[in-house]
């Protein structure tokens, strides 16, 4: 990808230094240090692609967004100043409107999540720790909204005339994802003894290597970075 | 398992990234799956064991009230798969389409079967009667002929997408050829650095065709001018969101 | 239950094909056959219940097949009708990412009242959820749907529309069959709603 090199220049020139690109700090003291806009953007399109391809919903990145937002609206801050014509001024705008379409892109394929397997997505959030949650705050709440609005239409056409729904019917109801359909996998770094198929078969994984397997057996590697979807 | 197939990730990917709307392609039913509905609509023909009272209404043959053992009668797969395998009501015959292709399977030579005209729902109807096929040979047939045949209609996306070979294929796999199809024209396009224009959305665009018919089979029926008006825009304005 | 319907569920179903058979916009509600739907299920259920009352306090068996049978018809109905609404709902939700927060009217027609207000409430919802993004600077994500290839596309106007005005301030007439060169990211909107064609 050519056109993220031009980003890179341009990210590059100055550091976060705003007390959110800190927002590493709460977990861990040792990693205090500033992170690069450049990172934030790395960080965003893998979440990317990964939400892309992964049937279920993954963790937020509420943190890397609003790093990102605020980036982009600092460089529009500075670009007023810049000739039209300029030629950094069409550069940077090019490179603002992939991030725009990079965020979009991703929030989209999210909320589709969201709405497809809403009821799922909330009940298993509910038993995550906060830290844990998939859903951001902000889906949380859209999330619980879509929810009473499709029940809202169900019952006043339909289901207020039924009997009364039985035990177990409101279960069979819930939407969920197809966690053993196929992904592709690129390996960031050496895995070993991932159990691969129904007869515990295992396989060490190297570094960027590539392989189609069930999503179910390879989704902590996603979520501990040690392999993403492509 | 390690595949550097790199076309066929870029493909993946590429196809991913422009689906709109969550892709339908990952076959899963739920609770709401038009798809798996039509499947249980299927009727699938069952002898009566035992002498059902007041349930002769089933039996389109019959005038009794009962529904009298040995009698043949068709019922609808909803019902059926909601009984037990061996219940003591009904005897479920396994359709013969799976036997028929039982011997092509052997052969490998299932690919000029025409599927779709067997059964819409081959595969899936074939699923839900494993249970009741006591001989265990309807899954290995439709997974041995999906195998063998899926190859071939990998190869029938790629050429003709105008030629759909419509009662050749049940529905899972006019589903996946439509996906190859769109892929193809997909990668194709990448490749060409074409298809990239806005397009007008699918749902304008349809309704707009709808209208133009409307208005000329009555002129009295639009406004006339602007067109727009129905979407109440301010003009001059970017559409508030 | 007389010979004439003796085929639960068929009605619940023709719902659903009829719905799967029409184009991709929404065909009218059928209110007719939803309510036909659930007279039925109000009729099996109201069966059973009697029935089953005289089971538990004489202890024949003999009916149990039927009411099982009646049991799953009803549950058959119910499913048929909820992915009816199901499926409409989804066609309802598209019509907010395509057509915008307001649906033509001759559109809105087809809806029973319930599915406006259902629109209504997603359009809502949607919209502060898109303005609550990234601590209130706010994403729209019914635009940037394509990856960008340049800054300024190519665009002929389909009709009249009149004045549009650019972030710069710049004021741009228009007019049917006219030709500009416009920043892409800002007239997106128009060619999604089929007042501009992106042509090149």
């Amino acid at each position: 990808m050519s056109e993220s090199e031009n980003l890179e220049e341009a990210l590059n020139e100055q550091e976060l230094n705003t007390e959110a690109a800190y927002a590493e700090e709460d977990n861990d003291d040792e990693d205090a240090e500033p992170i690069t806009a450049q990172k934030v953007l790395e960080i965003l399109e893998t979440a990317w692609t990964n939400e892309m391809c992964a049937p279920e919903l993954l963790q937020h990145q509420t943190d890397m967004l609003e790093l990102m937002l605020s980036q982009v609206a600092h460089m529009e801050e500075q670009m007023k100043d810049l000739d039209k014509n300029d030629f950094r001024f069409v550069v940077h705008q090019m490179e603002l409107e992939r991030i725009r379409y990079i965020m979009a892109s991703y929030l989209r394929c999210r909320l589709q999540k969201i709405e497809a397997f809403t009821q799922h997505i909330i009940n298993q959030d509910a038993t995550r720790d906060a830290t844990d949650k998939r859903l951001s705050p902000e889906e949380a709440k859209y999330a619980q909204e879509f929810a009473s609005h499709v029940d809202e239409y169900f019952n006043k056409v339909a289901t207020q005339y039924m009997p009364n729904q039985q035990r177990g019917e409101a279960e069979q109801r819930v939407v969920a994802p197809n966690l053993m359909s196929h992904v592709f996998l690129k390996a960031n770094v050496a895995v070993s003894g991932v159990i691969v198929g129904v007869d515990d078969e295992e396989v060490d994984l190297a570094p960027g290597s590539q392989h189609i397997i069930p999503y179910q057996l390879v989704s902590d590697l996603i979520q501990k970075n040690q392999a993403q979807l492509i | 398992m390690a595949t550097d197939s790199r076309e066929l990730q870029d493909l993946a990917l590429k196809h991913k990234s422009s689906c709109f709307y969550l892709s339908t392609m990952n076959y899963f039913p739920n609770y709401y799956s038009i798809e798996d509905i039509f499947v249980t609509q299927e009727k699938v023909e069952c002898k009566v064991n035992t002498r059902l009272q007041r349930m002769g209404f089933l039996d389109a043959g019959a005038e009794t009230e009962d529904l009298e053992p040995g009698r043949t009668i068709n019922l609808p797969l909803w019902y059926i798969k909601e009984l037990k395998v061996n219940n003591a009501y009904f005897t479920i015959a396994l359709p013969d389409i799976y036997k028929n292709v039982h011997k092509a399977v052997c052969e490998a030579e299932t690919t000029h079967i025409e599927l779709g005209r067997l059964h819409p729902f081959f595969y899936e109807f074939g699923c839900y009667l494993t249970p009741y096929d006591r001989n265990h040979v309807i899954g290995r047939i439709i997974f041995e002929t999906l195998r063998q045949r899926v190859r071939h209609l990998l190869d029938i996306s790629k050429n003709d997408a105008d030629s759909k070979p419509d009662h050749r294929l049940d529905n899972i796999e006019a589903k996946l050829h439509d996906a190859g199809v769109r892929t193809n024209t997909l990668y194709i396009n990448w490749l060409q650095m074409s298809g990239n224009n806005i397009r007008i959305s699918e749902l304008v665009e349809e309704h707009q065709k709808k209208r133009k018919r409307a208005d000329r089979s009555d002129d009295e029926g639009g406004g006339g001018a602007g067109g727009s008006g129905d979407m109440d825009m301010p003009t001059g304005k970017k559409p508030s969101w | 239950m007389s010979r004439s319907n003796k085929m639960f569920g068929d009605k619940a179903f023709d719902l659903l094909k009829d719905l799967k058979r029409s184009a991709q916009t929404i065909p009218a509600f059928d209110d007719d056959g939803v309510r036909q739907v659930l007279e039925e299920v109000k009729a099996i259920f109201e069966e059973n219940v009697a029935q089953a009352s005289s089971y538990s306090s004489s202890g024949d068996r003999s009916l149990w097949p039927l009411l099982n049978y009646r049991h799953a018809a009803l549950q058959r109905n119910k499913r048929c009708l909820l992915a009816y609404l199901y499926e409409r709902m989804q066609r309802i939700k598209a019509m907010r990412w395509e057509f915008g927060p307001i649906i033509p009217s001759d559109i809105k027609q087809a809806l029973c009242e319930p599915e406006v207000q259902f629109f209504n409430n997603y359009s809502k919802s949607l919209a502060a959820y898109m303005r609550s993004i990234g601590d209130g600077k706010g994403i729209d994500l019914t635009g940037n749907l394509r990856p960008p290839k340049s800054l300024y596309i190519e665009v002929r106007c389909l009709e009249n529309y009149g004045k549009f005005e650019l972030d710069d301030g710049e004021i741009i007439h228009l007019k049917k069959n006219s030709q500009h060169y416009l920043p892409r990211a800002q007239v997106e909107p128009l060619v999604r709603q089929g007042v501009l064609q992106h042509i090149a």
